[in-house]
């Protein structure tokens, strides 16, 4: 008798386990992720950066300031993007997670007067310069640099990063307004150049990655380690 | 105390040998830079934990010992000392061995927001322990544990053992691709905000934005809501007619909504029987097994032509009971027949207000069957209570 009340409950924990497992990973639902609402995601002083006001345009000084945080397996894996908003498609793959859309970004880098390769509603067959390796992005170039507490310093993007082939990263402002909502994979930074990504690397052109010619992953000998909080400031290159 | 101890022992040692066989392969499939910038591979570590708990789920309550091999010294060390290369290969080759294994787990179990890597390291060092001791009592402790298990594995047919297979197998590469893939997951939500959202206009243009596959996306989100209850399936059966004229959108309907069915109906016997028979006295049960194989048809009929009332719940209903496979099948394809075709052609002709009306139209047709089915009981019942009275007042 007793061994039968055992058994009703263990089966009746193991059941609802089963579903309980199956239900969490269907719950995350994406609510519309579009253009809605971007300047939620802007904080109103430098000091208030963090999760949930992660991106900071500092007028005065001309930069855009963003908080991420840094994703562990990158620094031992390869991978071709380099900052991707955790709720994108791809929001797990790149060296530094971000927690705003990438429309907010885009928006930020256009209120710092900087012109993309490819505008909203602009023409994206415009936007690469075809070149003897291949297409690299256009757009006004950038400075990117990279710190954290305890870092002491701004480190250079290039100081954080590695590219397999010892070129320099030079990232440009592709834009790409358009290709980033239709696909929302939440691409800030790629290390090719890309047609989604708003902003990406013109030392590789388009493919890079993906025909095995560039691998890239954080350094690990430089970046802190798995979840701790970077600011990303970029600004337009002198 | 004993019962629970051993079969805490199996339960361990089977999520140890999987989780060590989804971790090899995770770890393995992510050295594909192809895969992973596709594919979040860390996920076949929880789908393959799944499995594991559903071999001991097989094995437990319907003595399919069959599936219990971690009991097996010889396949589980092969596997454990498989895997454990694997992980070493993938990791200290390239000094992430303290960063990926912890990385994977803490994926794959929804823990990112919780635990550092330092963290899960330890905890992988416990799990280790313990999963390793586990194993090792498995080999000796046995396994029997529900007496005559209720369904056995046994004997079921081949074929229903097939199709048993077949379908977890499903369910299983399912929950990995909408769990590891963005863009699918994507895809995914936004169908099911759009169904939820139960407006037709809204979900025929979704369907539209699919161009030549609109059909294979409706059949698909047809046998989705089945298996997510709470999702509507007028919707669906209005928008196919809008789009393919009643006669194929009833065709398209109702094959999908029978494929829909079937799932529910193995889902509930798979997962459902054997924990009804424990849970619910034999009465009651023999009460519902009866109650379906004589008014199962109606119910379906009911349940399928009235907007509010759960398809979908009939259908694990009719799981749960004993009903056969073939009986089932036949009762609900006839039952649902009628709405399917009145919704279709409802789809392609009418406007919103004889909608409403006929929402309101089939309540009274569904209040009117159950009324004529009861007829029979609610008269015997007031004889009865006449000739109570008539003895009382002698």
């Amino acid at each position: 008798m007793r061994r039968q009340v055992w058994s009703r409950h263990l089966f009746f924990i193991l059941a609802v386990v089963a579903m309980g497992a199956f239900i969490a990973g269907c719950s995350s639902a994406a609510s519309g992720k579009g253009e809605e609402n971007l300047a939620q995601y802007y904080a109103s002083t430098e000091a208030e950066l963090g999760k949930d006001k992660p991106i900071y345009i500092d007028k005065e000084n001309k930069k855009v300031k963003v908080y991420a945080t840094v994703n562990g397996k990158y620094l031992v894996e390869p991978t071709r993007h380099g900052l991707n908003w955790v709720e994108g498609a791809y929001g797990d793959q790149a060296v530094l997670k971000g927690y705003a859309n990438p429309l907010a970004f885009y928006n930020a880098l256009i209120e710092l007067g900087l012109t993309p390769a490819v505008a909203k509603g602009g023409d994206a067959s415009k936007e690469f310069e075809e070149t003897p390796e291949g297409k690299v992005i256009k757009g006004d170039p950038l400075q990117i640099t990279v710190t954290w507490e305890g870092a002491g310093k701004e480190y250079d993007i290039n100081e954080v990063m590695l590219d397999s082939t010892g070129k320099e990263l030079a990232y440009r402002f592709g834009g790409n307004y358009d290709a980033a909502l239709k696909k929302m994979t939440g691409c800030y930074m790629c290390f090719d150049s890309c047609s989604v990504g708003i902003t990406s690397n013109a030392s590789q052109p388009v493919g890079a990655f993906q025909d095995g010619k560039a691998e890239f992953r954080g350094n690990p000998e430089v970046l802190p380690k798995d979840g701790t909080p970077v600011i990303v400031t970029f600004a337009p290159k002198q | 105390m004993k019962v629970l101890g051993r079969l805490g022992v199996h339960l361990l040692a089977s999520l140890f040998l999987f989780y060590a066989m989804g971790l090899g392969a995770s770890l393995l499939l992510i050295q594909s830079k192809w895969l992973d910038m596709r594919f979040e591979s860390e996920y076949l570590i929880l789908v393959s934990m799944l499995t594991g708990l559903w071999c001991t789920f097989a094995a437990l309550f319907m003595d399919a010992s069959g599936f219990s091999w971690w009991k097996r010294r010889g396949p589980s060390l092969a596997a454990l000392g498989a895997s454990l290369v694997l992980v070493l290969l993938t990791t200290v080759t390239k000094g992430g061995w303290l960063i990926m294994p912890a990385y994977a787990t803490r994926k794959a179990l929804f823990l990112e927001e919780t635990l550092t890597l330092s963290q899960m390291n330890g905890w992988l060092v416990v799990w280790f322990l313990a999963g390793l001791v586990s194993l090792i009592m498995s080999w000796r402790v046995p396994l029997a544990f529900v007496q005559g298990a209720p369904m056995q594995w046994k004997l079921l047919t081949i074929w229903t053992r097939m199709g048993m297979l077949l379908m977890f197998g499903l369910i299983g590469l399912f929950l990995l691709v909408y769990l590891g893939q963005g863009e699918f997951q994507t895809a995914v939500n936004h169908a099911a905000a759009v169904m939820a959202q139960a407006d037709v206009e809204a979900f025929r243009n979704y369907l539209l934005s699919f161009g030549p596959l609109a059909a294979v996306v409706s059949g698909l989100l047809m046998v989705f809501q089945s298996v997510i209850a709470p999702l509507p399936a007028f919707v669906i059966t209005f928008s196919n007619g809008l789009l393919f004229g009643w006669f194929w959108g009833a065709v398209l309907s109702w094959s999908s909504a029978m494929a829909g069915a079937v799932l529910c109906f193995y889902l509930a016997k798979f997962f459902g029987r054997p924990l009804v028979e424990k849970l619910v006295s034999r009465t009651a049960l023999d009460w519902a097994d009866r109650f379906f194989a004589q008014y199962g048809s109606y119910a379906i009929f009911i349940a399928r032509l009235v907007p509010v009332v759960s398809f979908d719940l009939v259908s694990y209903a009719a799981g749960l009971t004993n009903v056969g496979f073939w009986h089932f099948f036949w009762a609900t394809g006839l039952g649902q027949l009628p709405a399917t075709l009145l919704y279709s052609y409802l789809g392609q002709t009418a406007t919103g207000t004889v909608k409403i009306l006929f929402f309101l139209f089939t309540i009274v047709i569904a209040l009117a069957v159950i009324g004529m089915l009861l007829k029979p009981r609610l008269l015997k019942a007031g004889e009865k209570k006449g000739q109570g009275k008539a003895e009382a007042g002698r």
